[in-house]
């Protein structure tokens, strides 16, 4: 009972859910989420991500914050509003917005904002912020060795 | 000579004759100068055999220049050849002070001369010491005389040079006039057929597209009350697609006609010269996201990406990439794949875009070439696109090369080498 626990702990480190309806943004983050050895869950619609969430316990969530049929900010409630995915940390990943849909995102319970164009760097750096610094270090040692994952971008 | 033109030679004449005339002024004003000189020597002592020798432009040589009696040229030389042997020339040289020497019963005085930076030559004086009164008083004179004249000399010789010098700077500046003049008419030709390229252009283009959104709206107007919905749909997305055909040109008129300026600006190049894209892949996903065309063919892309940077704008970037993107979308059937792959070479990062649809004539493909050398006018009639000249021009600025792979009806493959960023 002790392993199985620890196993599932060990794969939700992993585990980051994507939420967009723009299909290029997962093919390009799924691509280099995974070479740095995280397992990624994409979502093109609201209704899917919130399930998805709900069913998935992942890590971290990266949410559009622009999406057809519910903004980001109701999915945020919603996801805060149940008891599941309440403490997931979610960070909205969108286009130049303004100051106070910003604000009132970050009194609902956002992680974090980032703007599109993201650049790997970003992204990488909100991630060690929302999981922790040694979250790399952990995917780098169990991470398949033969694969080389791509951290040589940010010339660490 | 042949590379001046005939204005130019006019400029050249003019200053050799000027030069001449500048000549002749220095060696009559010297003459002037000389023979008052020997009149005042006269007049004082009343002394007929005096001769000034002059040094000969690059020897040691002299040479009689003026004499103020009417010995022949024989006479002087003998002397001068007799003075040289004795040594006395070999002294005034050497001291450049005033020596005096007899030879054969006669009495002779050296008077150096100075120009400007060099020996000029001497005053030479025969003269019978009993029939001067005082002739230290005499040597005196003489001494102030060569002086003044050394004096007149040198102011002579520096006016020249000065009238000389204004005279080159005169050439020199209207020789760099003309061919500022020479540019500046090359600009204005350049502007006057880039303004008649797109002015004869524009209007051919801009009426297809136009007529067809007025002749669709004016007959759905007449007949708004007896048009079938289904009817009036096609009718309405005709006019849409126009609409947006209408759009596409002017925006990219308007992008060419932005770039053909700055290709004659050489400030502004520098500086677009200096930019980067910093991330290929961020930018193009960025294109591909931008577009809901794009979404549409999503399982046909073929994405391989190497992320690098790369020396060209952002801006420039995106518009290369949005043209070649669209043109693999538009030229091809759904359902074929359209590749896009970038590689990071040592120097260069290749960028691919393969799509197989209609491909491009070898005709098709000269006569771009031909378009990015302004024959716009020709081209434009025959509805070839404005898309591949953008990214022929961008190239063109931005020191990136092209090279296009087609066959009609098969598939295009452009390939552009685009230099990586410098290290900063």
């Amino acid at each position: 009972m002790e392993e199985s626990t620890e196993n599932k702990e060990r794969v939700d480190i992993y585990k980051i859910l994507i939420v967009d309806d723009d299909v290029w943004f997962h093919k390009y983050f799924t691509k280099h989420l995974k070479s740095w050895g995280f397992e990624v869950i994409s979502a093109y619609n609201p209704y899917e991500g919130i399930s998805l969430a709900a069913k998935e316990y992942p890590k971290l969530i990266f949410l559009d914050y622009i999406m057809p049929e519910m903004n980001g900010d109701n999915v945020l409630k919603i996801l805060k509003a149940v008891e599941q995915t309440k403490d997931i940390p979610v960070v909205f990943i969108s286009g130049n917005l303004s100051a106070d849909v910003i604000g009132a995102a970050y009194k609902i319970g956002a992680k974090g904002f980032l703007t599109k164009p993201v650049s790997l760097k970003v992204i990488y750096k909100k991630i060690e912020e929302c999981l922790g610094s040694e979250v790399f270090a952990k995917l780098k040692l169990e991470h398949n060795p033969n694969d080389e994952p791509d951290f040589k971008v940010f010339n660490l | 000579m042949e590379k001046y033109a005939s204005t130019d030679k006019q400029i050249i004449q003019d200053f050799l004759r000027t030069f001449k005339e500048l000549c002749q002024n220095f060696e009559n004003e010297l003459d002037k100068v000389c023979a008052e000189l020997l009149n005042q020597i006269k007049k004082m002592y009343d002394i007929e055999n005096v001769a000034i020798f002059r040094k000969m432009p690059d020897t040691l040589d002299f040479e009689l220049y003026k004499q103020l009696g009417d010995k022949n040229q024989n006479y002087w030389d003998n002397i001068y050849q007799a003075i040289l042997d004795e040594g006395s020339i070999g002294n005034l040289l050497a001291t450049c002070s005033m020596i005096s020497t007899n030879l054969s019963e006669k009495s002779y005085l050296l008077s150096p001369l100075y120009g400007n930076k060099d020996f000029f030559g001497f005053i030479l004086v025969e003269y019978n010491p009993k029939e001067i009164f005082d002739n230290s008083m005499f040597e005196d004179f003489l001494f102030i005389c060569s002086n003044y004249l050394s004096h007149k000399i040198s102011n002579l010789e520096l006016t020249n040079k000065i009238t000389e010098l204004e005279q080159n700077m005169n050439l020199h500046i209207a020789d760099r006039t003309i061919s500022l003049v020479k540019t500046n008419q090359q600009l204005a030709d350049k502007i006057r057929s880039l303004y008649k390229n797109l002015s004869m252009a524009l209007p051919h283009e801009f009426r297809t597209p136009l007529n067809q959104i007025l002749g669709n709206s004016d007959f759905l107007m007449k007949h708004y009350n007896t048009t079938e919905p289904n009817e009036a749909k096609e009718i309405i997305s005709d006019i849409y697609v126009s609409c947006r055909r209408l759009q596409t040109l002017i925006e990219h008129y308007l992008v060419l006609s932005q770039l053909e300026l700055i290709a004659i600006n050489i400030e502004q190049l520098e500086e677009i010269r200096n930019a980067r894209t910093e991330s290929v892949e961020t930018s193009i996903y960025n294109i591909l996201s931008s577009k809901s065309d794009y979404e549409l063919r999503y399982e046909d892309f073929k994405i391989e990406l190497e992320d690098a940077s790369i020396q060209m704008s952002e801006n420039f970037f995106v518009i290369l990439m949005t043209e070649l993107i669209d043109n693999a979308v538009k030229y091809s059937d759904n359902g074929n794949p359209i590749i896009i792959k970038t590689k990071a070479e040592p120097d260069y990062l290749v960028l691919t875009v393969i799509d197989y649809g209609i491909g491009i004539s070898p005709e098709d493909l000269k006569k771009i070439d031909a378009y990015t050398q302004f024959d716009r006018d020709k081209l434009e009639q025959q509805g070839l696109g404005l898309g591949l000249a953008i990214v022929y021009r961008i190239a063109d600025i931005t020191n990136s090369k092209i090279m296009i792979d087609s066959q009609v009806n098969d598939h295009t493959k452009i390939e552009i080498y685009i230099p990586l960023a410098k290290n900063l």
